[in-house]
């Protein structure tokens, strides 16, 4: 395989913003990251687009590439979308990636893509596909990880205290971040006295829906080589996998993340102990806290002492952006919007919230449910 | 508005696991690892209206 690069990324605010057009967004993110690598458009030999909830939202299934990138002006190239639950972010850059390490292509885009403001049932449980008859019964994202709470707590005495400090944390380092769709500080006492959706989680420690994009331009060495040495972004690792859906399984961990992060830290040949800044699938505080341990950040138990060393001075720094639960979490442009945020930490851009000179970063995001474990885990690592 | 549910991950005897809700109990009475029994209704909770199985706490629970 040949070496990839990050040569720029965009993104949008994340948000709600219903009478925005989703081409609109889509190209706004395009734009951004044409911007940001300074190559012109004609260079991008194939696109390739993560969307997860186009289709019942808003009636595209497929297209979503092609209606963006048209908009850009860029056309004739293969475009292909990507669906993969919440992990088509990161499914995309993973189809782009494989372009450039695999020598078809010296520059490819990948763009992640999400409207979901203007779903006709909104209000109502917003349930991965695959599990219709658990949802009829009462499954919901916020139940399946109210139930993990529960079992990590019993297990580790993590406490109610640590998952608001998640939120808090992430709030944070949100308010440092202008497109992130919450930016007001809170407090432990707020997130915990927020209405209770499953219990033990309040409101504040759930993600919330919303709009945006995000995108990136991978190129070969080749094309790299042209591009100011501070903006080259090295592709580590890229690995996906999906779930083993062992029928007893410990719900206080994704097997499938354990397994994600193996591979790409052998890929790299860098260990956790390296990464120094990391975005992860905070769907709900307890999910982060379980993230911790799964990609081992931590020991197993420990995730919840660990949130206190995830700051931005932390151990490892982790959600700078302000994570899913206060950047947004618009399905299939999570992943690339996590790809952005690395790159401008990697790149000392990111302001307010920039982790001093940091080296390694890693992205992460979980996608759906199989037999009640996770159906797709992506795994990326970046360095300088 | 939707009245709350227990919604709980049940290990059979048998060896599978199941998502259902839990009837007939306050929240607070349960614990993990409680023996339950199934039992067939309309589900207590969300919106919805099927028939289906439920969980109801087992007799040697309620000694």
């Amino acid at each position: 395989m040949r070496n990839v690069h990050i040569a720029g990324v965009g993104m949008t605010p994340f948000g709600k913003f219903p009478s925005r057009r989703f081409e609109e967004l889509g190209l706004e993110a395009v734009q951004a990251a044409i911007t940001d690598a300074g190559i012109p458009p004609g260079l991008i030999e194939a696109g390739y687009a993560g969307h997860a909830r186009t289709g019942r939202v808003l009636g595209w299934e497929s297209g979503v590439g092609q209606a963006v990138l048209w908009e850009a002006g860029i056309t004739g190239i293969p475009i292909v979308g990507v669906a993969n639950f919440c992990s088509s972010g990161g499914c995309a850059f993973r189809e782009a990636w494989i372009a450039v390490a695999g020598g078809l292509v010296d520059c490819a885009i990948a763009i992640g893509i999400e409207q979901l403001s203007v779903r006709a049932d909104k209000g109502q449980p917003f349930i991965s596909d695959g599990i219709e008859i658990e949802g009829k019964l009462g499954f919901t994202p916020p139940a399946f990880f109210a139930m993990v709470a529960q079992r990590h707590m019993a297990a580790y005495g993590t406490t109610l205290e640590q998952m608001a400090d998640v939120t808090v944390k992430n709030r944070r380092n949100a308010a440092a971040n202008p497109r992130a769709q919450y930016r007001l500080p809170t407090t432990r006492e707020e997130v915990l006295g927020s209405p209770t959706v499953a219990e033990p989680l309040t409101v504040m420690q759930c993600c919330p829906t919303g709009d945006g994009a995000a995108a990136a331009i991978l190129v070969s060495d080749r094309l790299a080589s042209n591009l100011p040495a501070r903006k080259r972004i090295r592709v580590r690792a890229v690995q996906l996998v999906s779930g083993h859906y062992d029928p007893r399984r410990d719900i206080t961990s994704f097997e499938a993340t354990v397994r994600a992060a193996k591979q790409a830290y052998e890929q790299a040949g860098i260990g956790p102990e390296d990464v120094d800044v990391a975005e992860v699938h905070d769907c709900f505080s307890i999910a982060e806290i379980i993230h911790y341990e799964d990609l081992g950040f931590c020991q197993r138990g420990e995730g919840g002492r660990f949130v206190s060393r995830a700051g931005i001075d932390g151990k490892v720094a982790v959600n700078t952006s302000g994570g899913l639960l206060s950047k947004g979490h618009p399905l299939g442009a999570t992943g690339l919007a996590q790809v952005a945020e690395l790159a401008w930490q990697l790149r000392g851009e990111a302001g307010q919230r920039q982790v001093k000179e940091p080296k390694v970063g890693l992205a992460h995001v979980v996608g759906g449910f199989q037999a009640g474990d996770a159906a797709s885990v992506s795994l990326i690592l970046l360095s300088t | 508005m939707a009245r709350p549910y227990v919604a709980a991950y049940v290990d059979m005897d048998e060896g599978v696991r199941i998502f259902g809700q839990i009837a007939d109990v306050e929240a607070a009475q349960l614990r993990i690892g409680a023996r339950v029994q199934v039992d067939f209704r309309q589900t207590p909770g969300n919106a919805p209206e099927v028939v289906a199985y439920a969980f109801i706490p087992a007799p040697e629970e309620q000694a």
